[in-house]
């Protein structure tokens, strides 16, 4: 059956015309979709609406432009509701673009939320090591940040930086979220989780989700947000408790992300069918 | 004396011209050190390398081996801040030695005039503007641009043409051509339409969880097949890679590569 | 700060298997032979390096982006083997590097290079400009080497260390220009990319045995029966553990799964 043999060699260009089509229409046009919320989301959500508000929240961005599409949203949720409940953060990065990325998130939604610099959150800034950063931040975090990143003034320095008060080292923090498209909870979870109360989330991008699923079923990571859908779920449960009034960019990315998948599974059927359909087709001749 | 003292007395911090002098007298011993080891004969080096990695892998074994106080902390702890800082340093060092390296490869391709020069003088342009700009006019409009108009949506175009590989691998490459590649082939459609509202909407009829029908919402069938039987694979493999790690991490601290890697056995 | 008075059955078991791993590096320093089976993607290099030399196009090498360390040296061990073999044949070579410690993978990478050229017996052959520093930006690296891909026309491509997103960036441009592809990984979420677009893969472990498999050197044999022997106290210790938890909590409860005594002196507290 040689006339279905183009579809198995269906150009790529189509194929990419197809998948920015979809894409376009999925962002421009609103498709209301409904949303389970994964148990995972809502677990650290649960740790952050659980974590104490007297002690001071550490959001760790590793992520620049290229996965800003997954992460940024994942960072704004956390650092929404982080201010929602009145919780004083703290942003550190282990990438340079992120540093600024994840600061100028923060200084968007601050005036929202009446958050101050110096008084209700802090840029610790960007460190190049990973491992020596996280083993120094477990002793003395002052001693290993020294200065915050925006403006130079000392971690000791309460006066200027009464969002330091009573921060000494890991020991000292509410909550540990980590948006990050690499690996680097490996760091985390071996140097500093055993080492305070604080539990630890992260937010990886989608495709780095089965490999943590380990550690959150032995406890070492309180839950995690993967990728766009799991900031949608996660806003979804912000929008719940008030925190939200409605969805905002990162329900509505969902629509293209779900016509993507539909495309694949119909491009692999097609490919299935197609390479059925000549195989069975040589046998017939064969046989004849 | 506590050793954290001993060497806070030995080197206590210096400012203004102590510490310019500390500096010049420590890269001139750098410079000493970087030309006598070159005068060495090889098997020399070669010890004085292996003894240099086993002191610097011993301090973190050490440290982690010798039993803390009720404080947490041995008489190692406190040097922990300081080697990280000094691993954050030296990886800094690295991003000099990559403008280093560029300039060099770049400008001579440009000097040569081999064929696409015009490339390296786009890059050694854009490497001289972006870093003018960031260093003198951070907080300008232009150094803003730059940035978030130019480089962020260059990285995020790079990664988003992921999304057209994909569609093109999976559609070349997703046939069934075996039992394995069928059962691979179901659980990864299953675990995709559990993953998307248009997935999730085929069972939601059924309710989310108190009644055996659960078990048949493709959300949950996903979420079994992730949690269970995809860490119970994940958790194998980090099983191996971890022990492999730890075996080459043994080799290179101990030196035992030697006669392995790169080199002969008879050096 | 954990230390290991905080986990001492953590420490007793790092303290085995290093005694262990050791262990089996001395005897087959000794002479000892140990048997290793047969990976496919490694018998496929000679191959692929064949195919590259009929053809008259280059071998790209392409170490990861990940920091210099283990994974990067494995990668370049590996690399070393197929320069010895490229230059017994004059075939080019392409080695870029990236990543947050590009350039000090580079000067390994050029130093492992040369010597390789030396080994084989073709000094002069060695071209610096065939190992070059991309970017230490991922996508930039990315960018630059799926460009080299596309110009160069590679015969045979090797992707072998830390990738991330990247990975299918390389092995898609490999295979519009029809490159024969070899990868191998330790980041587990890009092997099922790999494993689309290349033709072989190696997967986990097989990373680390790689370069046993292919030198034969007696420490690296030793090293990987070694690591066999750690895995297979871990396979009895996840033996014997679920059986306990599984006879304790069906017949004890939470109560005696807690005093089953390798739940106490293997989760952390």
């Amino acid at each position: 059956m040689n006339r279905l043999h183009w579809t198995q060699t269906i150009d790529r260009r189509i194929l990419y015309l197809v998948l920015l089509a979809l894409v376009v229409i999925g962002l421009l046009v609103p498709i209301p979709l409904p949303l389970v919320v994964g148990p995972q989301a809502r677990a650290l959500y649960n740790a952050v609406q659980q974590a104490p508000e007297d002690k001071l929240a550490l959001v760790c961005t590793n992520w620049s432009a290229s996965t800003q599409g997954e992460n940024r949203p994942q960072t704004e949720v956390i650092l929404r509701h982080l201010m929602h409940r009145h919780i004083r953060f703290a942003l550190m990065a282990f990438d340079q673009q992120s540093t600024n990325l994840a600061r100028e998130l923060a200084e968007e939604l601050a005036p929202q939320y009446g958050y101050v610099y110096g008084r209700d959150w802090i840029n610790w800034g960007y460190r190049a090591d990973v491992n020596g950063t996280l083993k120094g931040i477990v002793l003395s975090i002052p001693d290993t940040f020294k200065t915050d990143s925006q403006n130079r003034i000392p971690l000791t320095d309460l006066a200027k930086l009464p969002v330091m008060q009573g921060v000494h080292n890991t020991k000292d923090l509410s909550i540990i979220v980590e948006i990050s498209p690499s690996g680097v909870y490996k760091a985390w979870i071996q140097f500093v989780v055993g080492s305070t109360p604080a539990k630890f989330g992260y937010g990886p991008t989608s495709v780095m989700a089965p490999e943590l699923y380990n550690y959150i079923d032995a406890g070492q990571m309180v839950g995690m947000m993967f990728g766009i859908k799991g900031a949608a779920e996660y806003e979804r449960l912000l929008i719940q408790d008030g925190t939200l009034k409605k969805p905002g960019f990162t329900t509505r990315a969902i629509a293209p992300v779900s016509l993507s998948l539909v495309l694949l599974f119909v491009l692999i059927g097609l490919g299935n069918y197609g390479m059925y359909a000549t195989r069975n087709g040589r046998k017939q001749e064969k046989g004849s | 004396m506590k050793l954290s003292t001993l060497l806070s007395k030995l080197f206590p911090p210096l400012h203004g011209w102590p510490l310019i002098g500390a500096l010049v007298g420590v890269l001139v011993l750098c410079v000493f050190l970087f030309f006598a080891l070159h005068a060495l004969p090889p098997r020399a080096r070669k010890m004085v390398i292996a003894g240099a990695t086993f002191l610097a892998g011993l301090f973190f074994a050490l440290e982690w081996f010798w039993p803390a106080g009720a404080d947490g902390t041995n008489p190692l702890t406190f040097a922990v801040p300081t080697v990280g800082n000094v691993a954050n340093v030296l990886t800094a060092f690295t991003l000099g030695l990559g403008v280093m390296s560029l300039i060099r490869i770049h400008g001579n391709n440009v000097a040569r005039q081999k064929a696409g020069w015009e490339n390296s003088v786009v890059l050694l342009a854009g490497m001289v503007v972006m870093a003018v700009s960031g260093l003198f006019f951070e907080k300008t409009i232009f150094f803003r641009s730059l940035f978030r108009d130019v480089l962020n949506s260059f990285d995020a175009a790079m990664f988003a043409t992921l999304a057209f590989y994909i569609i093109s691998a999976a559609y070349r490459a997703f046939r069934i051509k075996s039992v394995e590649a069928t059962l691979m082939m179901i659980a990864a459609l299953v675990v995709m339409l559990g993953m998307i509202p248009i997935g999730q909407a085929l069972t939601s009829f059924i309710p989310e969880r108190g009644s055996f029908l659960s078990l048949l919402r493709v959300d949950n069938i996903s979420n079994w097949m992730l949690t269970i039987l995809n860490a119970a694979a994940q958790r194998a493999i980090n099983f191996g890679l971890g022990v492999g790690a730890l075996a080459i991490a043994l080799r290179v601290w101990l030196s035992l590569e030697r006669g392995a890697y790169f080199e002969s056995s008879a050096e | 700060m954990d230390h290991a008075s905080n986990s001492w059955p953590t420490a007793f078991i790092v303290i085995l298997w290093s005694l262990i791993i050791i262990g089996a590096v001395r005897m087959a320093q000794a002479g000892r032979r140990f048997y290793i089976r047969r990976i496919a993607g490694l018998n496929a290099i000679d191959e692929a390096v064949g195919r590259a030399t009929e053809m008259g196009r280059p071998i790209l090498m392409v170490p990861g982006i990940g920091d210099i360390g283990v994974i990067v040296m494995q990668a370049l061990s590996i690399f070393s083997y197929i320069a010895k073999t490229a230059a017994q044949f004059g075939n080019r070579i392409l080695l870029p590097t990236g990543g947050g410690t590009g350039p000090a993978i580079y000067t390994v990478a050029d130093e492992v290079m040369r010597e390789s050229y030396a080994a084989a017996g073709r000094p002069e052959a060695y071209d610096p400009d065939s190992v070059m520093f991309i970017s230490d930006r991922q996508f930039a690296f990315a960018a630059g080497v799926s460009g080299m891909i596309y110009r160069e026309k590679v015969a045979a491509s090797f992707l072998f260390g830390e990738f991330y997103a990247e990975a299918l960036i390389f092995a898609e441009a490999g295979q519009m220009v029809g490159a024969i592809q070899v990868a191998g990984t330790t980041q587990t979420t890009q092997i099922p990319f790999l494993i689309a677009s290349c033709d072989y893969t190696i997967i986990g472990d097989e990373y680390y045995a790689a370069s046993a498999y292919i030198s034969r050197e007696p420490t690296l044999l030793g090293s990987l029966a070694g690591q066999d022997i750690a895995k297979a106290i871990i396979w009895l210790l996840v033996f014997v553990g679920a059986i306990g938890v599984t006879y304790y909590s069906a017949t004890g409860g939470q109560a005696a799964m807690k005093a089953f005594f390798l739940n106490q002196w293997l989760t952390p507290h």
